[in-house]
């Protein structure tokens, strides 16, 4: 019971977070790739046409390759381009359109991509909407109620500060379950309850993954989230000052832009960058970060880039190192 | 003592069932449901005491908590009543 106490807790406090009526609704997931595939496998069905934007991760792509005959339909824009992203969106949302799935914040580029937006026209032309909040999730208001969304996915170890292995599905509409088995619920049935969350929650639950999230959210609700967004703005914009000095770097930065930048070394292979980073103590992530489709609209598909994400502990006094560091990985590596 | 079930559809609706009871000050228990009264298999329910009946359901009532069932207690024996007594 106790257990359950827990799960009830991590419930209601991520539905007080992102504005969802019920504690039933939020249900807890693996990660948010698991959260989107079943999202995505409720409302997309064979044959139907999807509306995406262009940075999107393989946690949606992939999803979407699996449903046979699925037609896709992209909204292109420039990256941190909010206004033409509104417009792509509105001009390609027609009739045939059955789904709409949009990623809050581009996980390569830190870019925000205009969801209110979009779930305004969503609403408007009665258009069910898939929100992939897996970067913006503890640094960006999200409302499942204002947004009027079908499902919102999220990790639990990204802006939520929980353990890797916990995530969150936030359910608008009623999911179909992806996964079949006990729920400690209905149990003579063979068919999966019709009631949230145990429709889609078979089997043990990770009591010990939602301590943590639970932990992670109680510490994102004490510190407020536009606190932890200004903060991890206001590092990435200093990181942006001073690693744009630095000769031949290229640094991917605009207006509504998060806590996340990407960069380039002219002439050095990303992943070498981010060793370099690495012995220095600097965790970084290059490559395409599962987003080929993100890298593809913004032109960086064959160099890939390296990715710096702040959190709510980073300092400036890191910002500092980091720059210095990559100054120096940069002449060393151009002095070979 | 003579207590009520009020049988849950889930384990996060009696979760919901009794923080809303302890926030008005009702004492209740989370149990799972005797498996006699539960046809569906698995389930939870919260048992008050009978002097609270009223206020609980009038409670669950106004925060659309509806009950599945209401089981009045005697020892070991239940029989189900209606969620509109007393």
């Amino acid at each position: 019971m106790r257990s359950g106490e827990l799960l009830h807790r991590c419930r209601e406090l991520a539905a007080a977070l992102f504005d969802a009526d019920t504690p039933e609704q939020v249900v807890l997931t693996g990660n948010a790739t698991h959260g989107l595939n079943i999202a995505i496998r409720t409302l997309v069905k064979p044959g139907s046409c999807a509306l995406i934007s262009g940075y999107e991760h393989n946690a949606v792509t992939r999803v979407l390759a699996s449903v046979p005959n699925v037609r896709l339909k992209v909204a292109r824009f420039g990256l941190f381009e909010y206004d033409a992203a509104v417009s792509a969106f509105e001009q390609a949302m027609t009739d045939e359109v059955d789904t709409v799935i949009c990623n809050h914040v581009s996980n390569v580029f830190g870019f925000i991509l205009p969801v209110e937006e979009i779930s305004q026209l969503c609403r408007r032309r009665g258009k069910p909407l898939i929100v992939d909040a897996s970067q913006s999730a503890g640094t960006l208001p999200i409302s499942l109620k204002n947004w009027g969304a079908a499902f919102i996915a999220m990790p639990g170890h990204k802006g939520l500060y929980g353990p890797q292995g916990t995530g969150l599905l936030l359910c608008g509409v009623q999911p179909e379950p992806l996964i079949f088995g006990g729920t400690g619920s209905s149990s003579i049935s063979q068919d999966m309850p019709d009631f949230l969350p145990d429709r889609v929650e078979a089997g043990t639950q990770n009591v010990c993954g939602a301590a943590g999230l639970l932990a992670g959210m109680e510490f994102v609700r004490q510190k407020g989230e536009m606190r932890i967004l200004r903060h991890e703005c206001a590092l990435r914009q200093e990181l942006v000052r001073q690693i744009s000095r630095i000769p031949r770097i290229r640094v991917f930065s605009g207006a509504h832009q998060s806590g996340v930048v990407s960069f380039l070394a002219e002439g050095m292979d990303v992943e070498l960058v981010a060793q370099e980073l690495a012995k220095r103590g600097i965790a970084v992530r290059a490559g395409l970060h599962c987003a080929p489709m993100a890298h593809r609209t913004a032109g960086t598909m064959e160099t890939g880039t390296v990715r710096i994400s702040f959190s709510a502990f980073n300092k400036p006094e890191q910002v500092k190192y980091a720059a210095n560091a990559l100054r120096a990985i940069v002449e060393k590596g151009r002095a070979q | 003592m003579t207590f009520y079930l009020i049988l849950c559809r889930s384990l996060t609706h009696a979760q919901r069932v009794l923080q809303a009871l302890v926030r008005a000050g009702i004492s209740g228990q989370l149990m799972r449901t005797p498996r006699n009264l539960s046809p569906e298999g698995c389930g939870y329910c919260v048992r008050v005491a009978e002097h609270q009946l009223s206020n609980t359901l009038k409670l669950l009532h106004q925060r659309g908590l509806t009950p599945e069932r209401i089981y009045i207690q005697n020892g070991s024996l239940f029989s189900e009543v209606s969620d509109d007594l007393p």
